[in-house]
């Protein structure tokens, strides 16, 4: 097992509850309707991505 | 045996919160894995009340609840590992989009496909019992034992998560739990193989070609079919990799060592566009070719690394404005590294990666008792990354829309690539003779295409910008490269 990175359980609690609240944000058609962004969360975690050298990076 | 001879990100900075969160800060790694408990935290609390999925998700509840409670240690070790982040992540998406009646989110394209379902309640379902894998690698890790809720079937070879270890063979099988060290299976009990793993003084690199090996991942290089003796194949050259790193950028060998679960080594009898690659799905681990040249392993392990400290920047702080980013939707610029266009999220990942990369390369170059086709090598790298540096950093100027705490980060990365790139020019002022490496490790020269003349290293630059800068995005604009 690689070197240990114990969790810091205060923070995971904080970040837990703001998350448990995006999920029970309304969507993005009702949060518009409300004056809100509910894409919030979803802003700070960028969608999936493959940084790949390509074939001929090296070569 | 010298420490790093040049150093030009060294120097104070005007501020030094942002160069640190670029280049040292442990905080972007630490992040990532507290983050990744608050995920598996918060789909848990949620689980239960999600439509369609009452009883698998007080299962998943249960056995989340029972790994959090083997404590701090226990669950760091299961969120920092690979595939935990990509199980969290899609768990969250996936809850999301049932929770607000939302189509899919991207993240589970590959559930799709496999599954043959467009509900992402099913997806969700299937995606929960897969956290046995997790449980499974937290209770062996805690050394207890540990009985699952529900099997959870899996195909052999597959990694287990938090272990450098996998189950091998070439089976499907249940997963029932855990008892005295072993895995209950419904083939009986099976005993994790240790994977061949990379030490040297301050770095362990464990060789995993099975993590890719999980349901809604989706795809894989080609390392992902090859075997641990392959693995232990190349454990020496990665060895041997991991010592220059030692000398020429000892910084980034504590994160190679802390943060970097597993790294999957690509034969070179299998070349393609995943030769080097790091999924931001699987943060804390990378491929790269196991081309038989430990400088170009050691510069590919600190390139790739990087990315996967870039994508935890990403995630922490935003960077880049847009929703399209990062897709291949805005695939639309110039770069310096590619043949085809790039979204400017690409862009901005090479801007980033060449920084330590240049640093280590400057390094190498300067080292005067290295053999004489490293310093080629070397010398070549110098020139040629500070060319695509240049013209990278104009594509990011001229069409990067940042977040406001992505502009503060920009302005950063920028200052850094401008002193790496006059610590190049004083290092190497002229132009050198281009250089690339055959596939049995050797560095040849390089030549025109009709193998009359060698090439410099101005001169590739200077060709790769007139022959695929189709739209003209550096027309008339005073680059090195333009010169030549």
């Amino acid at each position: 097992v690689k070197k240990s990175n114990p969790v810091n359980v205060a923070r995971v609690e904080e970040l837990t509850r703001e998350l448990v609240q995006d999920l029970d944000r309304p969507t993005s058609n009702e949060a518009s309707r409300e004056g809100q962004s509910a894409e919030r969360s979803r802003a700070s975690r960028p969608d999936s991505f493959r940084a790949s050298g390509g074939k001929h990076a090296i070569m | 045996m010298r420490s790093c001879e040049v150093a030009p990100t060294e120097r104070p900075k005007e501020r030094p919160d942002l160069h640190d969160r670029l280049w040292r800060d442990p905080e972007v790694f630490l992040h990532r894995i507290d983050h990744t408990a608050a995920l598996m935290a918060a789909v848990a609390r949620a689980a239960a009340r999600l439509p369609g999925l009452e009883a698998g998700g007080s299962a998943y509840a249960a056995t989340f609840s029972r790994v959090r409670d083997l404590g701090p240690e226990v669950l760091g070790a299961v969120c920092g590992d690979p595939y935990a982040h990509f199980w969290a992540q899609t768990a969250f998406d996936l809850a999301s989009a049932v929770a607000r009646g939302e189509p899919n989110p991207r993240r589970a394209a590959a559930y799709v496909r496999d599954l043959g379902t467009e509900d992402p309640r099913a997806i969700l379902a299937e995606h929960l019992l897969q956290f046995g894998r997790l449980a499974i690698g937290a209770a062996l890790v805690a050394e207890t034992d540990l009985e699952l809720p529900r099997a959870v079937r899996v195909s052999l070879p597959t990694a287990v998560p938090a272990l450098a270890a996998a189950l091998l063979g070439n089976a499907e099988v249940e997963l029932l739990g855990v008892e005295r060290g072993c895995i209950r299976s419904s083939a009986g009990p099976l005993e994790p193989a240790a994977c061949p793993v990379a030490r040297v003084p301050g770095c362990e690199l464990p060789l995993q070609p099975h993590g890719y090996a999980a349901p809604g991942i989706g795809w894989s290089p080609a390392a992902g079919r090859s075997t641990f003796e392959v693995q232990e194949r190349h454990r020496d050259l990665v060895e041997r990799a991991l010592r220059l790193i030692a000398r020429h950028l000892p910084d980034a060998l504590e994160p190679l060592d802390r943060f970097i679960r597993w790294v999957a080594i690509n034969p070179v009898s299998e070349m393609d566009d995943t030769n080097f690659v790091s999924d931001s799905n699987l943060l804390g681990s990378f491929a790269v070719l196991g081309i038989d040249n430990p400088w170009v392993v050691a510069s590919a392990c600190i390139h790739e690394m990087h990315h996967n400290r870039l994508f935890c920047i990403e995630e922490l702080d935003g960077f880049l404005e847009g929703e399209r980013l990062g897709t291949h939707d805005d695939a639309e610029y110039y770069s310096p590294w590619r043949e085809q266009p790039r979204p400017l999220r690409g862009i901005l990942h090479g801007l980033y990666v060449y920084v330590p990369e240049a640093r280590y390369w400057q390094s190498c170059a300067a080292a005067t008792d290295a053999p004489e086709p490293a310093l080629a090598l070397a010398r070549d790298r110098v020139v040629r990354i500070r060319l695509q540096q240049e013209i990278a950093l104009h594509q990011l100027e001229r069409f990067g829309r940042f977040t406001a705490r992505g502009a503060e980060l920009f302005r950063q990365l920028a200052e850094d690539t401008r002193d790496t790139i006059a610590s190049s020019r004083r290092l190497v002022p002229d132009d050198v003779p281009a250089t690339y490496i055959e596939t049995d490790g050797t560095v040849v020269r390089r030549r025109s295409d009709d193998g009359s003349r060698p090439l410099s290293s101005r001169q590739v630059a200077a060709d790769h910008l007139r022959s695929f800068d189709r739209l003209g995005q550096l027309a008339g604009v005073s680059v090195e490269a333009v010169s030549a």
